[in-house]
């Protein structure tokens, strides 16, 4: 947990470093293609590392517990700092979060983390399919829930945070009888947008208080100046057209019902599959979470425990003493045999050893056991 | 259907809910699940006559969603006893559930409080409820928390006493994973509900911020348990700090100077 809490720790630093020498990061900065490009490189690095993490301390050790728990312990003192100052777009540090290194940097190692450990088990998965273990079975319910938490949380994580420069969010006056094609940003600049909305109708309704129950806008909307579409935005219930969303937003409160105009809100995010995508399997991943079984409901003696720690011990001296072998016979060709090595003595290492019948998967976890197994202090 | 009617719709369904909890209590399974099952029986008649009645699902005033917190409470609780059979998993969800119902009871006012247009979303209801129950089921596990920190073991070597508090830790592990499940339930029904009715969903408004922090906290719980090398105590007292951390997140933030007039989650 030691060497966990140093990443992070470094990862402060680093970021305050950054914060002092560049000042907060400017986002629009990635705006498309910058994101796409900075996207694939994080995903090529993260599966040169997967390859590497096989004979790599420092890579194995990344997808062990003792790197997770340190990192969402940081991400949640960074958050908590973030929860309990006023946030403004363009404060200075801790005051606009979002554009503050360190808490940039520990949320992207997160996002590292979640992809290593997620190619990770699913390399496990692949391989244990094709050789057909005897004597340990998968449990492919514990296999598919974490991957859709862990994967969903990441693409969430990912192409939020990526996918925030290309997001357009503007304001249209919708009058009646007047077709519009101009909407401002927030810097009050127009831009062109591939429609043009005509409002038909305002409606208002309100509780028998006077306070408005309902208001929404009938429009007409022409897009790319061919197609004509009739459409009803209410509260709550945007219209979806040509991938922009249109959004109720306000009206002229002095004339209440008899309002003559309509202010939307048009907003454009190319990313949002991609997030819904990570947010569904987050919760396909959370369903699956409240039928599994608790991984610490079969506990371990300390005993036990302690048997299988020195099992694991041995059969890593022996596997570091092959692999030396290796390494001082034949240079060229230790890629070849190192990995059919390392799968062949994975593989006695579970079905050989007597006390590693009953689990499983995690064959060369760092972690002694696997997690479904714990031991009492 | 009318509200005046409600009062006996509730007192049968909280009786057959009491009953319901009473046989679970003494390992009478079936009575639990058929009491259980006749309280929801008897109150999901209420809103749907309420429904037909109003020409639209009673999900506008505060009073109404109301209704649906307490019908939800003892169906998730017989869900959880059927999967886990907690003995007391039905007199919480009960009296979790009664108290909303005399809410609705004794502050009639409420019923007619109207529900501003955002907050008439499909999403609003099932928003709320899953994570009035994550909350609740959180509670339970820290309840549990506190008493394993406060019970010290008799003897050091008996290990009677490790076996009782195996049992104890993974009865926590399950109400704290299920509590989370439920919590990242909750935290992404609302992503979806924002994206609909405010343009984006995740905005880091202070209410956002603490929910994220609070579901963080658990995740250290779930994966520090999940370490051989884990003490025990130090996972429980994480378990309270997380609690405390729910709770700047359900009412605290009112309170906070850095959230005053910033979220749009208070409603007045
Ligand atoms: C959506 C949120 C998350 C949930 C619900 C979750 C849940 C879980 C569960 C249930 C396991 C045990 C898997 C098993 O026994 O089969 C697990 C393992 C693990 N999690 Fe998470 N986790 C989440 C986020 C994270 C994050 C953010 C990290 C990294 C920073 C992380 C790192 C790990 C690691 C390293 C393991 C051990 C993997 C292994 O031994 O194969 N998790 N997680």
């Amino acid at each position: 947990m030691k060497e966990g809490f140093a990443i992070g720790g470094g990862l402060l630093a680093i970021g305050l470093l950054l914060q002092l020498t560049l000042g907060a990061i400017r986002w629009y900065a990635f705006a498309w293609p910058v994101n796409l490009i900075v996207l694939t490189a994080f995903l090529l690095f993260i599966v040169v590392a997967t390859f590497l993490r096989n004979n790599n301390y420092p890579f194995h050790f990344l997808t062990t517990h003792r790197a997770a728990v340190p990192a969402l312990v940081y991400a949640a003192a960074l958050t908590i700092i973030m929860g309990l100052t006023r946030q403004s777009e363009g404060g200075s540090w801790f005051h606009d979060m979002l554009a503050f290194w360190p808490f940039a940097l520990i949320y992207v190692y997160i996002a590292f983390l979640l992809a290593l450990i997620s190619f990770r088990r699913l390399s496990h998965m692949l391989r244990h399919d094709k050789r057909h273990h005897k004597g340990t079975h998968r449990n492919w319910l514990r296999d598919i829930s974490f991957l859709l938490n862990h994967v969903g949380l990441f693409l969430v994580l990912v192409c939020a945070s990526l996918g925030s420069p290309d997001i357009q969010r503007l304001r249209m006056v919708a009058t009646i009888g007047q077709p519009e094609s101009r909407a401002f940003n927030e810097e009050q600049l127009v831009k062109s947008i591939p429609m043009t909305i005509e409002l038909k109708r305002f409606i208002l309704e309100t509780y028998d208080d006077g306070s408005p129950r309902r208001f929404a806008s009938e429009i007409e909307v022409l897009v790319d100046k061919k197609k004509r579409v009739m459409a009803t935005v209410d509260v709550n219930h945007p219209a979806k057209i040509q991938g922009w969303k249109i959004y109720q937003y306000g009206y002229d409160t002095s004339k209440g019902a008899d309002s003559q105009i309509s202010i939307l809100e048009l907003i454009h995010d190319p990313w949002l599959p991609y997030v819904y995508t990570g947010i569904y399997m987050m919760l396909a991943g959370a369903l699956l979470l409240f039928l599994q079984r608790s991984y610490s409901s079969r506990g371990l003696t300390e005993e036990e425990y302690r048997k299988r720690l020195k099992a694991k011990d041995a059969r890593k001296a022996e596997k570091a003493k092959k692999q030396k072998e290796f390494f001082s016979t034949d240079k060229t060709e230790h890629h070849k045999h190192h990995s059919h090595h390392s799968g062949s003595s994975e593989h006695s290492g579970h079905s050989g050893s007597s006390d590693h019948s009953g689990h499983s998967g995690h064959s060369d976890s760092d972690d002694p056991l696997p997690p479904h197994f714990h031991v009492e202090h | 259907m009318t509200w005046s009617y409600f009062i006996y719709f509730a007192i049968v369904a909280v009786l057959l809910w009491t009953f319901g909890a009473l046989s679970a209590w003494k390992e009478k399974v079936r009575g639990a699940y058929l009491f259980t099952a006749g309280g929801l029986l008897v109150f999901f008649s209420f809103i749907i006559g309420m429904w037909i009645t109003l020409e639209h699902p009673p999900l506008r005033t505060m009073g109404e969603t109301r209704l649906w917190y307490s019908a939800f409470l003892p169906l998730v609780g017989l869900i959880v006893y059927a999967r886990w059979n907690y003995k007391w998993i039905l007199s919480f969800s009960t009296v979790l559930s009664t108290v909303f119902i005399c809410v609705n009871i004794f502050r009639p006012e409420i019923h007619s409080k109207t529900l501003m247009p955002a907050l008439q979303s499909p999403w609003f209801a099932p928003h709320v409820i899953v994570y009035m129950f994550a909350y609740a089921l959180l509670g339970a596990a820290t309840l549990m928390a506190v008493y394993s920190l406060a019970k010290r073991p008799k003897s050091h070597t008996a290990s009677s006493s490790g076996t009782a508090h195996r049992s104890l830790m993974s009865s926590i592990d399950d109400l704290v994973r299920v509590g989370l499940a439920f919590l990242t339930f909750g935290m992404l029904f609302g992503a979806l509900w924002a994206k609909e009715a405010w343009g984006h969903y995740w905005s880091w408004d202070p209410k956002e911020t603490w929910a994220a922090i609070t579901w963080f906290g658990y995740l250290v719980y779930i994966h520090y348990r999940q370490m051989p090398t884990h003490r025990r105590r130090i996972a429980l007292w994480m378990l309270i700090l997380c609690f405390v951390l729910l709770q700047v997140c359900w009412w605290g933030i009112n309170y906070l100077p850095a959230a005053q007039g910033m979220s749009v989650h208070t409603y007045g």
